[in-house]
Order: structure tokens, then sequence, then C-alpha cells
């Protein structure tokens, strides 16, 4: 039973990470439109802040250096209600500064959804964008994403995502997986099957997020809910890599857990809602296979997380029971031969898991190769790619108990 | 990318996915009947080994001469030869794709028979020269139930502790189709799992702890 299910995990994953592979040997590089100032289109920078206090005056201070005409660009700071000093500090920032164009409104809070709403009635531009208050920005960021509205397809498009402190151990193993989504992200964009706008940094066509009846209000989700959205109704969404921008990954184990709920459990309500997607020859790739293995991904994980633990625990098991009668010798390390090696192992197991390790670790190189980051800490990555995966497992475990029993769905 | 480009994509990750996994089978399949090969191989070894002692021993008797002294390193050779095909035959049953319940049946059979073989030429010794080698006879149960698995392990690390000086032969008391390890039961009354032997006279039933054994055997006079 075991090994089939390591048959299974192994098949299954071995043929997905093969398709990513293929599409980034496959797809072309990047599209650049030429524009000139005159074709710059309006643009209104939504900030929904929410205690920020500590981070919203660097958030600001990237936008307010953003290479982007001035009077094409509108930014809105929104205080949801905070509890801090959030407004205060972003006034603060608005008179030393002295920038025209940016405005900060106080209300009540009514959560980040409701909040891009109020911003979304308020803006008159052609472009609408949504940036994190716990978030900065590179200079080109935006002039790098504004032109690939040229394509009428293009409902948003979203930037790459960095992680901006790697001061705490836990935010060392989250930037191997930033990295890596990031690349993910132009994959799933080469075969059009990118599904989520970014809170980080998204940019929306204004008029088909009115269009669309604005954030749903009720998603925890509500930047995945948007990505899928757009994929409904056949609109592309597509990240800009050379659109680089940096954000506060959670360094406490409590706040990442509370994070990863929310994300996953967002997952499963959003891939549950747009169901009709799924299996659906009329979305091609992304109803035929990007969706159903987005399905099936925390079916693998679980699935690989229960066999490693099994594998764990029994191995665990033997060796106290070992080291409980016969404890003299248990340390002593005696590596095999070759031929032990050859015939003690499983070859149709190991053979396609070797594969897949090695394919696994190429695309890691690629990843840092195609974002120009360099590879640094190896303790964090031995972590992210041993416990890493098996956290993220338990959390999944969690987030769908959570979502089966209907527990209240929350953002703190 | 284009649709048909993406149909490409998908067929052909799909197409080198199942060729992967029919080398891996393949390789597996390969390696399958290279261990048997191996097993049988180790066995036929051991098995001149044993008849050539056979041989040697009566040469000795029949024309005079230091047959104690000649023979014993003989013996300790033909007990290497057998923990060797013991680790043979574990890496058989380890790294089989699907383990030939038939293959295994005939290969743990032989390898009763030649331990048993093995033990009754060491017992003749011990008997006819005072050779003070400790012969065990381990009788386990081969359902992995704790208690044999525990005493595998002490067996496992005497072994270790005793090198030269210490003989372990091991019977599965749940095989049914050898006729030696019946016979084996039926003489030292076995009926459970774990039992040890030792040296054709103590009869321990139970898992014993390497500090009782240790002991025991030193009551054996034993030498370190």
């Amino acid at each position: 039973m075991l090994e089939f299910l390591l048959w299974f995990v192994s098949f299954v994953s071995l043929f997905v990470s093969l398709v990513w592979l293929s599409t980034f040997y496959l797809s072309k590089s990047g599209i650049v439109y030429g524009m000139d100032t005159l074709q710059y289109p309006a643009v209104c920078l939504c900030v929904p802040a929410f205690n920020e206090e500590k981070t919203i005056v660097k958030t600001l201070n990237s936008l307010f250096k953003l290479d982007y005409p001035k009077e094409k660009l509108e930014i809105l700071v929104i205080d949801d209600g905070s509890t801090d000093n959030t407004y205060g500090a972003a006034k603060t920032f608005l008179e030393k500064s002295g920038a025209g164009n940016i405005v900060i409104i106080q209300k009540k809070n009514t959560g980040k959804a409701a909040t891009l709403n109020t911003a979304l009635r308020k803006a008159n531009s052609d472009l609408f964008g949504c940036v994190d208050a716990d978030s900065t920005v590179s200079e080109d960021a935006l002039k790098k994403i504004v032109p690939h509205f040229n394509d009428g397809r293009v409902g948003a498009v979203v930037s790459t995502i960095l992680v901006a402190q790697e001061k705490k151990f836990l935010q060392k193993v989250q930037r191997f997986e930033y990295i890596l989504s990031s690349f993910f992200r132009k994959l799933f964009t080469s075969m059009e099957s990118l599904y989520v706008t970014t809170g980080v940094l998204s940019v929306y066509r204004r008029q088909l997020l009115v269009d669309l009846g604005g954030f749903d209000e009720k998603n925890i989700t509500e930047d995945l809910e948007m990505g899928m959205r757009l994929n409904y109704y056949k609109y592309k969404v597509v990240v800009e890599m050379g659109s680089k921008t940096h954000t506060e990954v959670p360094f406490t184990i409590k706040a990442f857990w509370r994070q990863r709920i929310r994300w996953l459990r967002g997952h499963v309500y959003n891939t549950l809602k747009y169901r009709k997607m799924l299996f659906n020859k009329e979305y091609g790739f992304m109803g035929m296979f990007q969706l159903p293995f987005h399905l099936l991904s925390p079916v693998l994980m679980i699935l690989s997380a229960t066999i490693i633990s099994y594998g764990f625990i029994d191995r665990t098991y033997w060796f106290l029971l070992k080291f409980s009668v016969a404890p003299k010798y248990i340390f002593e390390i005696s590596l095999p031969t070759l031929r032990e090696l050859l015939l003690g192992t499983k070859f149709p197991i190991v053979f396609p898991s070797f594969i897949l390790i090695f394919l696994g670790l190429f695309m890691y190189d690629r990843a840092h190769k195609y974002l120009q980051e360099k590879w640094t800490f190896p303790f964090a990555f031995i972590v992210f790619l041993t416990i890493y995966p098996l956290v993220i497992s338990y959390i999944w475990i969690a987030a769908m108990t959570e979502e089966y029993f209907e527990i209240k769905r929350g953002w703190r | 990318m284009e649709s048909k480009y993406k149909k490409y994509v998908v067929v052909s990750s799909l197409i080198i996915t199942l060729a992967i996994f029919s080398a891996g089978f393949l390789i597996g399949k390969y390696l399958d009947s290279y261990r048997f090969t191996d097993v049988v191989d180790t066995m036929r070894e051991s098995e001149i080994n044993t008849e050539s002692y056979l041989v040697e021993q009566q040469f000795i008797e029949k024309f005079g001469g230091r047959s104690c002294e000649l023979l014993r390193p003989r013996l300790i050779e033909l007990s290497r030869d057998l923990s060797t095909l013991g680790q043979s035959l574990t890496l058989y049953e380890s790294g089989a794709m699907l383990l030939n319940e038939r293959d295994y049946d005939y290969l743990k059979r032989r390898y009763f028979v030649l331990e048993a073989r093995t033990y009754m030429y060491e017992l003749h010794a011990k008997n006819t020269c005072g050779d003070n080698r400790t012969l065990i006879l381990f009788f386990y149960s081969g359902q992995d139930e704790i208690p044999s698995i525990k005493q595998g392990y002490v067996l496992d690390d005497m072994y270790r502790e005793y090198k030269n000086n210490i003989s372990i032969f091991s019977f599965d008391i749940n095989f049914q189709n050898s006729t030696i390890t019946d016979i084996l039961e039926k003489y030292y009354n076995i009926s459970e799992a774990p039992i040890l032997v030792i040296n054709d006279k103590v009869i321990k039933k139970g898992f014993i702890d390497m500090k009782e054994l240790d002991m025991i055997m030193r009551n054996e006079n034993m030498p370190r």
C-alpha cells in the first residue's frame, strides 16, 4: 500500500515537474511594448492599511519614488480603522515629502476587500492597483507593468514578490519559497494559467473591476478570488518579472501559521467557488491541467507528509527499540558498499524519486538565476527542502479541517 | 504559448514520465534476477565450503594429525560464510521489487539446511575437540513479533562483541516448508518464540537481555 502511494505521488510530481520544466524552455521571453510619456495610462494605487505604523512610511516612500509621471499617478492610502498610529505616520510622511498625489483617508474597520472597494469607487483612472502597506516597490515597478495592458486580454498584472527582511530563521526559509513562487508565476503566465493577483502589487483594468462587481468582501483571500474570477471571465493574469516588490513575512510560528491557514482556506474555498472551470475544455490548459493539479496538490502534499512522517516514526520506533536492548554499536555507522546499495534498493521507486529530486534542485537553481538572487543560507535551504513541506502539509490538514467544520474565517 | 504547444508540453512530459518509470521498473526487474543469482551463488560457495570441510575432516581422521587445530579456522570460515549468506538474503528481501514468494521460500529453505548442517559440524567439533566456541540456536518468529526482533538485536550485538568465539544459527518457527526446522523444533521442544538453545544444553525461553546472555556465556567458559 505504502509503495503504491509512493509510486502515485512520485509519478504525479514528476509529471508536473516535467510540464513546468518544458514550459520554462519553450516559453518566450517577456514582451516589451514601446511607450512614451503621452501614452502612460492614469493609475490609482490603493494602500489599504490596518495597524501598519511600523511599515507604512517605508511603503509610501517607495511609492513616492516610483518612476512614473506624477500627473498620471494617484496614491490612495486608506486607514482601515487602525488602533495604532498608522494614520499619524502616513500624515507625517505626507507633510514632510510634500507629495501632491498622495491622499490619506481614515475610515471604520471593514476589512481589506471592502477597503479596496471604497478606493475603487473613488478612483477615476484607467488602471487600479493594490499595494500592501507592509511592502515596498522598486522604482520601475509600475513602468514595467503597464505595457502589458496593451494586450486587450490582460485583466491584471502582478509583480515579482521577494522577502524584505531575512533576519529571522523563518524568514530565511520563506525566502526560498518566495523565489520559487515568483519563478512559477512566470511559468504559469507562459501557459496563461496564473490565477492569483497578489496583494503586494497588482494592477487591474479599473473599469473591468467595476464591471465584475469589485472585490468579494466576504472572501478572506480577495486577491486569489479576483485572480480566479478574471480567469473565469477569460481574462489573463500575468506576472512582470522586472517589477520587483519586497514584502514583510511572518517571523513567528504563530503569525506564520495564521497567515497560511487563511491562505489555504481561501485556496479551498475559491477553488470550490470556481469549480465550473475544473475539467472544462473551454478553459484550456487552465481548466484541464492547472486547476485539477491545483486541487490535487494538497492531496499530494498530505500524502507525502504522511509517508515521510510514517517513515520517520517507524525508523525512530525501531531505533529506540534497538537502543533499549542493544545500544552498544547503535551509533557505529558503516556506509553501505555499492553492491549493498544496488541490491538493497527498490529501484522502481528510488529511480524516479532521484530524478524528481534532481529536477527540483535544478528548478530552484533556475529560479535563483532568473530572479538574479544569490544562493544563501544553506541551512535554511535544507530546512526548506525537508521540514518546511511537512509543516505546510500539517497546515493544509488544519486548514481543510477548519473549512470542513466551517469554523469562522477571519483575517486576524 | 499557443494551444498546440501546450498540448505538446503535456503529452511529451507524460511520455517522458512513463519512460522514466519504465526504466526504473526494468532496472528493478533486472536487479531482482541479479539478487536471486547473487544469493544462489553465495549459497553454492557456502555449500562447497561445507562439503570441503567434511572431506577435510574425514581425511584428517583417516590419516591422523592434529585435526582440532586444523579444523577450527575452517569452522570459523563456515560461520562467516553463513553470516554473508544471511546478509544476502536480507538484501534480497528488502530490495525485491515484487518479492517472488516461491524463490524466497526456496532460498530460505536451503539456508536453513545449510545452517543446520554447519551447526552439526560445529557441535561435533565442540564435543570432540573441547572447542570453547559458543553455539546458539535462535528460534524466532518471522511474523515481525517484537520479542523476536529484540532478541535479534541483542544477538547482533553479541556476534559483534565475541566475533570468532560465537556462532549463531537462526530458524523461523513459522516457516512451513523446512523439515529440518521442524526436526530441530521437535528435538528441543520449541513451541514459541523467541527461544535460545545455548551449546545444546541451556534452553532459554522468551526475551533474554544482553546482561543475562552475557552471564550465561561466561558460565559456559567462553573466552573473550
